[in-house]
């Protein structure tokens, strides 16, 4: 028994090793492509980009299933978005709830007999509205079929060659697809973008832009402040840099249509559909032998809804588990698989070890020290002083992203502010991040069970200033 | 957008932070390796794990320090520069209205306030300018950050040259585009560009247009980076655009030419543009169209072949020639766009409505003419769709016709 319990620490140190010189890596890789992109794409660069209306023109689709909370707000936010030509595609999946009667008193819509060409199979269409207000507006009104079919209906109905799938709570920052656009017009072989998603709770937003940061009042929110940060700031922008970006955020993507196309749009029998096209979109481009980048870039900055209770938030973290199990197995094969350089050699299988395998390890971590204190094998004073190691390498971590979220001009501004999510950073680690790690970890054995099923999930919506 | 300062030390932190934590786990490993513990029996583990724990405390304070600094020090630092940069900026735009010129040496802040106003003048307020940054500083101050082998510098180098747009640095910058790094190469290209589009007039300017031209023929060089860097170029774009417009040149980089000349409304390079309207690539035509359409000029002697193009058998040429024939008599080309709302091609069927809806009383009463009456099915549909959505007709109207058609 002995024997064993030594063993399995072993592992777990050189697990905890491994994962921790990893992420103190990306964390330097993240800051270092920030200090890049920050020259590369400055104000005065983005000035002559949008003056001289070379941006593609995109369209944006917003999949809405019971959205009644947050859908004007998001739609009145993305009308005013800086950028010269686009469209959005709203599309109304077979809500419960008011989303499509809202939709239509506050945007004039009519129901108009458009022509609809189904390039890609999606559940019947309704209906197809467009705004009299809003030449730019269309909203689709479709039998529930979950967001990858909202999605794919959306793409049939696009005029434009780029499209960005953003979530119906998601706010973009005004000149957020001008950044993105850019880049796609300035790099031919650019398939696909991703940009930074931060938390909106305890913003106040006016006019559908985010005019002033403050850290939300929960600390639940709190904490997910911190985790978007690292997310996106470490992760996201280190696997960008070693060319392997495995997940572009479903919150905020833009794709050139074309290629969505030739793969079929999106998969519509898993939760994780946003991971799964990016999987598909490797393998379509590495197949052809085509050369193509799928990137993330920091910013452009989407601002997004998170869960405010435990229960939805569990749900969120329990599908977005469940989506990733579903991607990695459906392509297991590009595991170790040389033809895929990078990804196949070093991105799928960290997915699959330090990602999709870490709440059974840290669970198991759990009860081993559980059993070896009942067994009376727990070296006391050592387990303390590794979790109290665990501890701050996880702050650390926390706080790689936060110095990277000082440089944004849109930082939380107020020095208190900072102190709180340094706060939150240290006590994420306790409770919070046990009660996600247990979530997690029983969404790998409910794949098959909940099969397709989102969870529930409970909107506040935004925050309006006072008097408005 | 993101502050530009503090961030290479920042970088410099987290190295620090990755190298501290890379020390305390091999310690933390090499404790546990038992023939490493016999070689030091000194590091047990317990003590491995406690110099771990001292090498991340240490990082973690380095980290929370910088952040904590950067806020309590740099939004004071921040608003100083600000205003500084702000004071400067209002005192050269005096200078250049007739007020004293300052003392030198300058700080450099007086640089970055001559570079704030010189991005915003045109004409002599921006030659005045120029002129008083060659009295008070060397190009190279400009030019040496350029040389660096560090990317950012260039990158921040490049972003300064760009606002600055002094015909000296001119060549330097085209001399960057040069480089393997293809983030460089665009930001060359376009403060190039920027600083091509102020030159002064002159034979240099030939020299100039000449290089830069050849700079742009680069295959690594997308098409849409070239399009804007021509539009970048604004009036000085015609002497490059030119250049381009000739065969050796590639397609996709002709193509960029004409696109940019027809957007910036070059009505000097409308002669040359219809001269391509021939090509035998179809998308050279339909660039020149749209290019025409976009300087609202056909010249008398490209009419005819304006209008030939509205048979041509590639569909979206058939596209832009409708919308450039806009510009032509609408008697010379009515019978043509009736015929052509019949056309096989959604987009040719959309335009010609958009162009005979264009023509006031006489277009709407076409279009109605052909909602009713058009022998093709799909006409009368497009003739109806167009009408209603110019709400010409309403709802109902758009669906008695349609169960006639």
């Amino acid at each position: 028994m002995e024997w064993l319990v030594i063993s399995f620490e072993r592992f777990i140190l050189l697990y905890f090793a491994v994962l921790a010189l990893t992420y103190a890596y990306f964390g330097y890789l993240g800051v270092r492509s920030v200090i890049v992109y920050s020259r590369e794409l400055s104000p005065l660069a983005l000035g002559d980009h949008l003056s001289r209306d070379v941006a593609k023109p995109v369209s944006i689709l917003i999949p809405a299933f019971n959205e009644a909370a947050s859908i004007v707000e998001s739609v009145r936010s993305l009308l005013s978005m800086h950028f010269p030509r686009f469209e959005l595609v709203v599309v109304n999946d077979g809500s419960t709830d008011p989303t499509l009667e809202l939709l239509r008193e506050h945007f004039a819509l009519i129901e108009v007999p458009l022509a609809y060409r189904q390039v890609l199979p999606s559940r019947e269409v309704r209906g197809i509205y467009r705004s009299l207000r809003y030449p730019n507006l269309m909203v689709i009104d479709k039998e529930n079929g979950g967001r990858a079919d909202a999605l794919n209906a959306a793409i049939n109905a696009a005029r434009y060659p780029l499209v960005c799938a953003i979530d119906a709570d998601t706010f973009l920052d005004a000149d957020a697809v001008l950044r993105a656009s850019r880049v796609f017009g300035e790099d031919e072989t650019v398939v696909g973008i991703g940009g930074t998603i931060r938390p909106v709770n305890g913003a106040v937003v006016e006019d559908g832009q985010v005019t002033s940061l403050r850290v939300p009042k929960r600390w639940i929110e709190r904490f997910q402040v911190i985790e978007y940060a690292r997310a996106f700031f470490v992760g996201r922008a280190a696997w960008s840099k070693l060319s392997a970006l495995m997940l572009i955020s479903g919150a905020f993507s833009i794709f050139r249509k074309e290629a969505l196309v030739a793969i079929d749009g999106y998969w519509t029998e898993t939760v994780g559909e946003d991971m799964e096209v990016v999987f598909r979109l490797h393998r379509h481009y590495r197949s052809l032998g085509k050369p193509y980048k799928l990137l993330f870039t920091p910013d452009p900055i989407a601002w997004t809804e998170v869960p405010s209770d435990l229960r939805s938030l569990r749900a969120q973290r329990n599908r977005w588990q469940r989506g990733m199990l579903e991607t990695l197995w459906r392509h297991r094969s590009m595991t170790f698989n040389p033809r895929f350089g990078r990804l196949g050699m070093l991105g799928v299988p960290h997915y699959w070890l330090f990602e999709a395998a870490a709440p059974v390890v840290e669970v198991l971590g759990y009860a081993a020290l559980i059993v070896s204190a009942a067994t009376g094998v727990l070296f006391a004073q050592f387990a303390v002083m590794f979790l109290l190691l665990a501890l701050l390498y996880s702050v650390l971590f926390s706080q790689f992203a936060a110095g990277i979220e000082s440089f944004l001009l849109a930082r939380y501004p107020r020095t208190r502010d900072r102190m709180i999510l340094l706060a939150a950073s240290f006590l994420e680690f306790i409770g919070y991040r046990q009660i996600l790690v247990f979530e997690r970890f029983r969404a790998c054995f409910q794949v098959r069970r909940k099969a397709k099923q989102w969870g529930a999930r409970r909107r506040v919506g935004i925050r309006e200033p006072a008097g408005r | 957008m993101w502050r530009r300062y503090g961030d290479a030390v920042y970088a410099l932190f987290v190295l620090g932070g990755f190298v501290l934590q890379a020390a305390a786990l091999a310690l933390l490993t090499w404790s546990f390796i038992p023939a490493a513990s016999r070689l030091f029996p000194s590091a047990t583990p317990t003590r491995a794990l406690l110099g771990a724990l001292l090498l991340t405390t240490t990082a973690l304070l380095g980290i929370v320090g910088f952040i904590l600094g950067y806020y309590l020090i740099g939004a004071r630092r921040e608003a100083r520069r600000d205003a500084e940069v702000r004071a400067w900026a209002e005192r050269w735009t005096g200078v250049v209205f007739g007020a004293e010129a300052p003392e030198g040496p300058l700080p450099p802040r007086a640089l970055e306030g001559l570079l704030e106003v010189r991005d915003k003048l045109r004409g002599s307020g921006a030659q005045a300018l120029g002129q008083l940054f060659e009295r008070y500083w060397s190009r190279d101050v400009l030019i040496r950050p350029l040389r660096s082998r560090r990317l950012v510098k260039r990158l921040d180098a490049l972003d300064r040259l760009a606002r600055a747009r002094l015909a000296s640095t001119f060549f330097p910058m085209l001399h960057a585009t040069e480089g393997a790094d293809a983030r460089t190469r665009g930001m060359a290209l376009r403060a190039a560009a920027r600083t091509l589009a102020l030159y002064p007039e002159g034979p240099a300017t030939d020299e100039a247009q000449d290089a830069f031209a050849a700079a742009l023929d680069d295959e690594r060089i997308s098409t849409g980076a070239a399009l804007e860097t021509l539009m970048l170029l604004e009036d000085g774009c015609s002497g490059v655009a030119m250049r381009l417009f000739d065969d050796p040149t590639p397609r996709w980089l002709r193509w960029a030419a004409i696109e940019a000349a027809g957007r910036l409304e070059r009505v000097d390079l409308g002669l040359s543009i219809a001269a391509l309207v021939d090509d035998l690539d179809p998308e050279i035509r339909a660039a020149a169209l749209r290019a025409l359409h976009g300087i609202r000029m056909i010249p008398g002697s490209a009419e005819d072949r304006v209008r030939r193009l509205l048979y041509d058998e590639v569909d979206f040429v058939r596209v832009q020639a409708a919308r450039a024939a806009e510009l032509l008599p609408f008697g010379s080309i009515a019978s043509r766009m009736w015929e052509m709302l019949g056309d096989p091609s959604w987009w040719v069927r959309r335009t010609a409505a958009e162009v005979v809806g264009g023509h006031g009383a006489t277009g709407a009463a076409m279009l109605d003419w052909a909602a009713r009456t058009h022998p093709d099915r799909y006409a009368r549909h497009m003739a109806i769709q167009f009408l209603f959505d110019g709400q010409q007709i309403d709802l109902g109207t758009a669906e008695r016709l349609r169960s006639v058609v």
